[in-house]
């Protein structure tokens, strides 16, 4: 349409500017992306308001993850998703994953094997599994990998020049520049590279079968094997404070412990020796990686759980254009809460209700269900309807659908969540993705003229708190729409009565505006990747 | 986050309370001596690295304080015990943590409000009034929490002097918002030299020396649990004739885990490091 317009207009120039400015025109105005009127119809307060009244009903009981009353609010979705003519994905509405409480097991040995002398340790004493270690025995040769960081935007990758494949590695705690507010990372903000469950994945990504973690001498002084505080060596510890774990990442596992001071003296002969070796580090960002010769190490943790069932909630609507139909937006809120207080006194409210946090954001889901279900024209591009289980527990809903994904992630141009969307300022709504998402902030704007909402941009910050987090990581645009935390967050006193459902309902008209438009343009969003 | 920001400074007087345990004396019997009249001042610098991990997530917390704190003597009571009164006169705490710095400085609430304390000759604490009504909210309820936990080296019964070495294994327990915390130190003095400081006559005592720190409370609906361990060392000066700690250098590390369960079930392990300077001022 664009270069029509230019052939038929004898200035060039000027034919350009006009074909540009229509473009602009049609990309953002055209009856294409403008959405049936009908379909915003659809999205009602009062249905709105049934929605929020059964999720939040004390009859659920928190709506904890797996429980049976969860498994009632995915039956209560399921049943909505069917009645507004959404199509089960492969036949069916439920998306099954399995979560497990993970306990360590009896056979723990470490062993260095130096020039032919070995040593072996005491657990608890001399090292400690770590919270993301495997079931397995592993044996190799011991590489150190400096901090174990591959940051291709800080131009910095301690494997660049080691191979660790079938190696077992020696990691720093931290980041270069950890003290420094002029560090090249974050300053001194720990950036999500320093996390020990990012070095863990890159050193598995890297083919490493096994981890040694050591806090980093330059900036720490007490170098203690801190792991994970299982029940089994600290009886202290309650048993059920162990958390759940998202089994489908179980079997990727590899054996992971922290080590003390006496593991590193025996390594690098001291203290001091490792220190110089990080100092060097940080002076140039040049990795210091090599493999330490001579030494071996024997390595195995072993770890027991029972899988539990669960689920998310799925429905689609195929897109009509036969091109773009492959293509999905996703929309998502997780439906999960964190259940009843235990050991409360007779006569106390224990249930937490979760009205906000998450009943809000899944009866709007269900009312940009029933629009674009109920809605006569389908958008171009299929749209998908995810309600996420487990996002209390640690967004394992959301990681389970990016681990096996329903639809190619190549081909989901775009992900609205929505999380607690109920309360505080009647016409304010904060929205995320500002960062990332600079395309879909901009028609969220755009589309914001048709609703009036007050836009605050300060979700930022909450980036890796919610579901789009999950998306996030594989680089698809996302936009995150709350209104924010209150007085009542995660306490039992989150009832229905406090939500505005009215507001909700104007956020679903936003988000089916901005959803209608993303799935109806030719357009590919970009995702921005964070840069210095 | 506010959760943690009150764990870090509960668990810095804590150690503050372990690692000023430990002092001892010469050919000398050891004692407290705090006669009606005495007004000791001490100024105590702290910093304190609490490293902890929250669902695989690592968060840091710094605090760096600097305070100065009066003990005013009341003589004994009728068992022989030693009594007196201790304020805060003065304080700044800094606190880094993920949410932002902040820092505290002389809050009204906490300055001047006296307590009581019994303490026997040898430094078991007896008992712990309130003189002064204390109305402390949030992070100012931890730091005034640690009033409580104010504590002193056990001493020996046996005469020492250079060389004489013993060890004091005395258990304490805690009552501080809803947790009740026992702590089973394990020290061992050594006593190093005779030595001039600060205008007293004092012995120089090395120290060294184990804590097992277990607690348990309720607090929002949930249940906590702490389980600790860790080692410290250090030097004191005490003068055996005042009967009085007149400087101690400690440094800690320690391991400590607190389990949550209820709306939540989590294992959060930490590393604390922390290292007190503590002075009498003339």
């Amino acid at each position: 349409m664009m270069s029509r317009i230019g052939w038929l207009l004898p200035d060039r120039r000027i034919a350009g500017v006009i074909s540009v400015s229509a473009a602009i025109f049609f990309l953002a105005f055209s009856g294409k992306f403008t959405p049936p009127r009908d379909a915003l119809n659809f999205i009602e307060a009062s249905e709105i308001r049934q929605h929020l009244n059964f999720l939040a009903s004390d009859s659920l009981k928190g709506r904890n993850t797996p429980s049976p009353e969860l498994n009632l609010a995915a039956h209560y979705i399921a049943d909505r998703f069917k009645e507004y003519g959404l199509t089960p994905v492969n036949g069916n509405y439920f998306q099954t994953f399995h979560v497990s409480r993970v306990r360590l097991g009896k056979e723990n040995h470490f062993t260095l094997i130096k020039n032919g002398k070995s040593t072996e340790y005491r657990i608890k004493r001399d090292y400690m599994p770590m919270d993301v270690t495997g079931s397995k025995a592993v044996e190799g040769d011991l590489v150190f990998v400096g901090y174990g960081i591959t940051a291709p935007e800080y131009q910095y990758d301690d494997y660049a020049n080691v191979d660790v494949s079938g190696k077992i590695v020696l990691i720093l705690r931290h980041e270069p520049g950890e003290k420094d507010p002029q560090s090249s990372f974050e300053g001194r903000k720990l950036s999500p590279y320093g996390q020990v469950k990012m070095k863990v994945q890159n050193a598995i990504d890297h083919g490493a079968v096994g981890a040694l973690i050591v806090t980093d001498p330059l900036n720490h002084r007490a170098i203690r094997p801190r792991g994970f505080p299982w029940p089994s060596l600290f009886p202290n510890l309650p048993d059920e404070a162990i958390p759940l774990t998202l089994s489908i990442t179980e079997k990727q596992k590899i054996p992971v412990v922290g080590i003390s001071k006496k593991v590193v003296r025996a390594l690098f002969g001291s203290v001091d020796s490792l220190r110089r070796l990080q100092e060097r580090i940080d002076a140039d960002l040049k990795p210091q990686s090599c493999l330490l010769a001579g030494i071996r190490v024997q390595l195995q943790t072993s770890t027991v759980g029972e899988d539990e069932a669960t689920q998310n909630v799925v429905g689609w609507i195929e897109g009509r254009d036969r091109n773009l139909k492959n293509e999905v937006v996703v929309f998502g809120a997780h439906y999960d809460h964190v259940g009843v207080m235990k050991n409360a006194a007779a006569g106390v409210d224990s249930i937490y209700n979760g009205a906000d946090d998450n009943a809000s954001g899944t009866s709007l889901l269900l009312a940009l269900a029933a629009a674009f279900g109920r809605s006569p024209v389908k958008p171009r591009r299929s749209v998908l309807f995810i309600a996420f289980a487990g996002e209390e527990k640690g967004l394992f809903g959301s990681r389970a659908y990016v681990e096996k994904p329903l639809f190619p992630l190549e081909n989901t141009v775009a992900m609205l969540n929505f999380d607690m969307v109920g309360r505080n300022a009647p016409d304010t709504v904060m929205v995320g993705g500002v960062t990332h998402s600079p395309d879909l902030i901009r028609i969220n704007e755009q589309e914001n003229r048709f609703v009036g909402l007050k836009l605050a941009y300060s979700l930022e910050p909450f980036y890796a708190r919610s579901d789009q987090y999950n998306f996030g990581r594989h680089q698809i645009p996302y936009l995150f729409y709350s209104t924010g935390l209150h007085e009542d967050y995660h306490k039992v006193t989150d009832h229905a009565y406090k939500i505005n459902e009215y507001k909700i309902a104007m956020i679903a008209k936003l988000a089916f505006r901005v959803g209608w438009r993303v799935a109806n343009s030719g357009e590919r969003l970009r995702f921005v990747e964070k840069k210095k | 986050m506010q959760g943690k920001m009150w764990f870090s400074v509960l668990m810095l007087g804590l150690i503050l309370m372990w690692g000023s345990q430990s002092m001892a004396g010469g050919k000398y019997k050891l004692a407290y001596k705090f006669n009606k009249g005495d007004q000791l001042r001490y100024k105590i610098e702290t910093s304190m690295e609490n490293v902890q991990e929250r669902m695989g997530q690592e968060i840091q917390i710094n605090i760096d304080g600097e305070s100065v704190m009066l003990l005013q003597g009341e003589g004994r009571d009728e068992d022989g015990n030693v009594k007196f009164l201790f304020s805060i006169e003065s304080v700044k705490s800094h606190i880094q943590s993920p949410m932002g710095d902040t820092t505290v400085v002389n809050p009204p609430e906490l300055l001047g409000k006296r307590k009581r304390m019994i303490l026997s000759e040898l430094g078991k604490r007896i008992k712990v009034e309130e003189v002064d009504t204390l109305v402390l909210t949030g992070l100012m309820a931890q730091v005034g929490g640690q009033q409580n936990s104010l504590q002193f080296p056990v001493l020996t019964k046996e005469s020492v002097g250079v060389g004489s070495s013993w060890t004091a294994a005395e258990v304490d327990s805690q009552v501080n918002r809803g947790m009740k915390v026992h702590i089973r130190p394990t020290t061992t003095y050594t006593v190093e030299a005779e030595v001039d400081t600060l205008g007293y006559k004092c012995l120089r005592i090395r120290y060294k020396g184990t804590v097992k720190m277990t607690g348990e409370g309720q607090q929002m609906g949930m249940k906590i649990v702490l389980d600790g361990d860790g080692e410290n060392g250090g030097v004191l000066y005490f003068a055996p004739k005042e009967g009085r700690l007149v400087y101690v250098d400690t440094a800690s590390d320690i391991d400590m885990n607190v389990a949550l369960t209820g709306q939540m079930n989590m294992t959060m392990p930490s590393t604390i490091a922390t290292r007190a300077k503590m002075v009498l001022l003339k």
